[in-house]
């Protein structure tokens, strides 16, 4: 189809305002939160800015015609790559989409549009006495559809669960325009979950245009700890004490030395600047439940060793040591002009082994690494320091990557815990998965998206997509049975 | 070793015992090759609500595939065999203090894969959700007999389409789980169980429900009784000894009902909740049980229109979990047909409120309609999916949907 007469078109659909097409305003769009260099950059077709279900059906109904690829896109902190256009197809941009459509307090459920913003959801619902669990430190900028789409995380998740078990029903634009309402299992509920499938999905099976949220009551106290270790290991030994001792915490979050340094100077949140590590573990509950866990965990801590223990005495001390936390990552450019961020989990038991193996890459390759993770749930964060204008410091930090991804899957880890695969990690889901584990995962996509046409070239391997899936599957089959393939 | 009696009556042509996920596979394959489809069974608790066969040729009996094959309490998380028995699994948790918090029907008899299969949940699903969220990873066989495995043995994972999750309720349609691996919970140290005492079964349905919806510590919260008369409503509490014992004492202090009997014992409280989870799921030959679901804040207009619904019908009995929006009611067979239960669901228009699945009838009750429901435009990317996982049919029919009965004579 002719450009011209496909932006025509998108403008007649969307409304000659809502559709970008010139490079400069295409530029933003190019990227999202990801580092280039690990994720290739690309300039959409075009960039549509749709108001209503309605409209992005009509959109993905003409690409579909067309067979263009469409990906949709929230706020684009997404750092895997995933609301890159690979391909260069249309990209559906959600955040006009921004209503909270009903909040319903009795049965603590909310319908809003994806573009909604994360923070403002839970701020909407605070005078309520609720809040919305999953709480990614991007949670100031990303949607609530990015975070359906990537199964975000955050703190809050050790406690709470990660967005899946938040989302209780879905309307999605399916890859033909078609619109279909899903709900996830609940009483009365007959059929597939397909909530189950279609979060985490990466923008691959279907767009999501209205998201029923389950909201969490506000809990009637709150206590945020500080504790300060004179070594990583002790930290760590803290953590494995306290999930020992059967504690789940709302969060337990760790910051190395080098992190502290990036973050106390620039937000002064009260850590310890001579720390070895800090943990940061915020405890929740009915008042007397958590006086009492709180006594326990300043008991454990000491019991390993912390240097010190110290409690926010008042909500804005909470915020204080919460603000160091949330803003690490802006703080790292104290540091260094840039940071590539991993996001591999461990099983918790082999956080000490494992953070020991990020030091050795980091001496081996002489490379800074700040550590500042979700250390409850066993899911790292290394940031690795580079220059990118420095010769060479690119490549370093891609070895460097390699080096870490392969220690953290020998020791029974994953790839992701909450940052999805995309482009970015694509290339690694082979030292994860086996022809037939991926052979299946190519076969979900291919039903719910048989032409490929729904944010290509991200999550499956180079390989595994579409008519690929279908040869590798009968070689598969054709070697179990003995019958070699001609 | 256990004999396959009859499914519904229907003795299956065959029985297959695997031992090994190579077995599941190869049974699945030859069953591709002769077209011939497949009852995977677990411990068999939960074969009567779906739409009846006349014919299973082979019944594949999943209880041979039993034992951990991997728990390390400090992870908090434990891959276990599909046919274990779930009291097998719950007792090598609660040696180490841990747990999964989920209600099990029958865990004497029920098996890992079984329960994730049904998707079931009980009321403890209000504070601790259902074992879906728990599902960290699996090994499957699809109907097409390809074996993969999904997810991974880590708390949190997004590498990849949530298979593990969507296999949560699929009723054994995509493929034969072979092996699961499970996030696990500290078990709490305490229980207890309030009573209230019986009251009008509308009027009470929303006194529990604004009670759970301001005191989130509570654990679970039922109603049951008649659908015209009266119910009485149990509270559990459970988790460290103190606090649970002040919010018994805070409730009954502060909340105006008619509190009643307390259960002040872990062991006799897990033990009434048990035994409801029991008598429900066993039920008896005559009985039609049906789950009907609706937001919580629509509880009230449910039963209401329920009621309007079925006014002539009775007995009908009740039990409800109103904080997470489920209502099973019963009757007994002759009372209503499945084909009248449908066209007065529909002329009442009730799927504006909620929706619902039967969970338990006869045979020949279920033989009157269509058993599934399933919203046109959801059900036809679900049978896409299938027809990926499963492109000859040979898993389960009958299960999941109301495909039609190959009827092979
Ligand atoms: C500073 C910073 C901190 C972060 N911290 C965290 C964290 O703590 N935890 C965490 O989990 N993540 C974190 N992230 C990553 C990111 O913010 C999350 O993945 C977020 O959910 C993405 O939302 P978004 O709106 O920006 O999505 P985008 O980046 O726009 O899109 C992400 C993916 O979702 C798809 N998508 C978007 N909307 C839809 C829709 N409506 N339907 C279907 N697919 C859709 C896109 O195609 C793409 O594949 C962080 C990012 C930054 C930059």
């Amino acid at each position: 189809m002719d450009r011209t007469q496909l932006i025509a078109d998108l403008e007649r659909i969307c409304g000659p305002t809502n559709v970008r097409s010139v490079p400069s305003d295409l530029l933003v769009y190019e990227y999202d939160g990801s580092v280039d260099g690990a994720v290739d950059t690309e300039r959409p077709l075009a960039v549509v800015l749709p108001d209503s279900t309605e409209q992005v059906s009509a959109v993905v109904k003409l690409a579909s015609h067309n067979g263009i690829p469409v990906v949709a896109r929230g706020a684009g902190t997404g750092l895997s790559g995933g609301a890159v256009a690979r391909g260069g197809g249309i990209i559906i941009a959600l955040t006009r989409m921004e209503r909270v459509l009903r909040v319903d307090p009795v049965s603590r459920t909310a319908l809003v549009e994806p573009g909604v913003i994360n923070l403002e959801l839970s701020q909407l619902v605070a005078g309520q006495g609720m809040f919305f669990a999953p709480d990614p430190s991007s949670q100031k900028a990303c949607t609530i559809g990015g975070n359906v789409a990537e199964n975000s995380g955050g703190p809050h998740c050790l406690k709470y669960g990660v967005t899946t078990n938040h989302i209780l029903g879905l309307e999605v634009v399916l890859h033909d325009g078609d619109v279909v309402w899903i709900d996830a299992h609940g009483p009365g509920a007959a059929g597939l979950d397909l909530v189950a499938i279609l979060v985490g999905s990466e923008g691959m099976l279907g767009i999501a245009t209205k998201v029923l949220v389950r909201l969490m009551p506000s809990p009637d106290s709150v206590h945020v700890h500080l504790a300060a270790f004179g070594s990583m290991d002790d930290a760590a030994a803290a953590v494995t004490s306290i999930i020992g001792a059967g504690i789940l915490p709302a969060s337990l979050e760790m910051m190395d030395h080098l992190t502290i340094e990036a973050v106390e100077p620039a937000y002064h949140a009260g850590y310890p600047m001579d720390a070895a590590a800090v943990l940061l573990v915020e405890v929740d509950g009915t008042r007397q439940e958590v006086a009492e866990t709180s006594d326990r965990i300043a008991a454990l801590c000491r019991e390993v060793g912390a240097t010190s223990f110290r409690s926010a005495a008042s909500p804005a001390e909470q915020e204080l040591l919460w603000k160091g936390r949330k803003m690490a990552l802006a703080a790292m450019g104290r540091l260094a002009p840039n940071y590539y961020l991993h996001d591999t989990v461990v099983p918790r038991t082999k956080l000490t082994e494992t953070l020991q193996s990020v030091n050795d890459i980091s001496r081996d390759f002489g490379l800074p690494i700040a550590n500042v993770f979700h250390a409850g749930d066993g899911n790292l964060h290394p940031l690795m320091l580079f220059d990118r204008r420095r010769d060479g410091d690119v490549e370093k930090v891609l070895e460097a990557s390699h080096a870490l991804i392969h220690a953290c899957i020998e020791v029974g880890g994953a790839l992701s815990g909450e940052h999805g695969i995309g482009s970015e990690k694509r290339g690694y889901m082979e030292l994860v998965f086996t022809r037939d584990d991926l052979v299946a995962m190519a076969g979900v996509k291919d039903a719910f998206d048989p032409r490929g046409l729904l944010n290509p070239e991200k999550v499956l391997p180079k390989g595994y997509v579409c008519g690929e899936v279908r040869a590798l599957h009968n070689q598969a089959m054709a070697q179990k049975h003995g019958i070699h393939p001609m | 070793m256990k004999r396959v009696e009859s499914i519904d009556g229907v003795v299956p042509d065959r029985v297959a015992r695997p031992g090994s996920e190579t077995d599941v596979a190869d049974i699945v394959g030859e069953a591709n090759a002769a077209v011939e489809w497949i009852l995977p069974m677990g411990g068999s608790t939960a074969m009567s609500g779906l739409t009846p066969v006349d014919r299973i040729p082979v019944a594949m009996d999943l209880t041979g595939l039993s034992g951990i094959l991997e728990y390390q309490p400090a992870d908090l998380t434990v891959s276990v065999r599909a046919g274990t028995r779930w009291v097998d699994l719950e007792r090598a948790l609660r040696a180490e203090g841990q747990t999964i918090p989920v209600d099990v029907p029958m865990p004497a008899v029920a098996t890992v894969g079984g329960v994730v299969a049904t998707g079931y949940a009980g009321p403890r699903r209000l504070r601790d959700g259902t074992l879906k969220d728990l599902m960290l990873g699996m090994a499957y066989v699809r109907g097409d007999g390809l074996a993969a495995k999904a997810g991974g043995m880590v708390v949190k994972n997004v590498s990849g389409f949530e298979i593990p999750r969507l296999f949560h309720g699929s009723w054994g349609a995509l493929g034969v789980i072979t092996s699961v691996n499970l996030k696990v919970v500290p078990a709490h140290e305490y229980e207890m169980s309030l009573a209230i005492e019986p009251g009008d079964t509308i009027d009470l349905a929303e006194q529990v429900l604004r009670l759970t919806v301001a005191r989130s510590a509570i654990a679970a919260a039922v109603a049951d009784g008649s659908l015209t008369g009266e119910s009485a409503a149990m509270i559990r509490l459970s988790g460290r000894e103190g606090p649970t014992r002040e919010l018994a004492r805070e409730l009954q202090a502060n909340v105006a009902l008619p509190w009643s009997t307390v259960i002040d014992s872990p062991d006799a409280s897990a033990a009434w909740w048990q035994e409801r989870e029991d008598t429900l799921a066993a039920g008896e030959p005559d009985l039609v049980a049906i789950e009907i679901g609706c937001a919580p804040s629509q509880v009230q207009e449910l039963l209401i229109a329920v009621r309007q619904t079925l006014d002539g019908v009775e007995p009908v009995s009740i039990h409800m979990t109103p904080g997470v929006g489920s209502i099973r009611i019963a009757f007994s067979s002759g009372a209503l047909s499945l084909a009248s239960w449908l066209s007065l669901w529909d002329q009442y228009g009730l799927d504006r409120i909620g929706r619902f699945v039967i969970s338990q009838a006869p045979v020949a009750w279920r033989a009157d309609g269509s058993v599934w429901r399933i919203a046109p435009g959801a059900l036809s990317v679900m049978q896409s999916l299938k027809s990926t996982f499963d492109p000859k049919d040979v898993l389960n029919r009958g299960r999941l949907w109301n495909e039609p009965v190959v009827r092979s004579r």
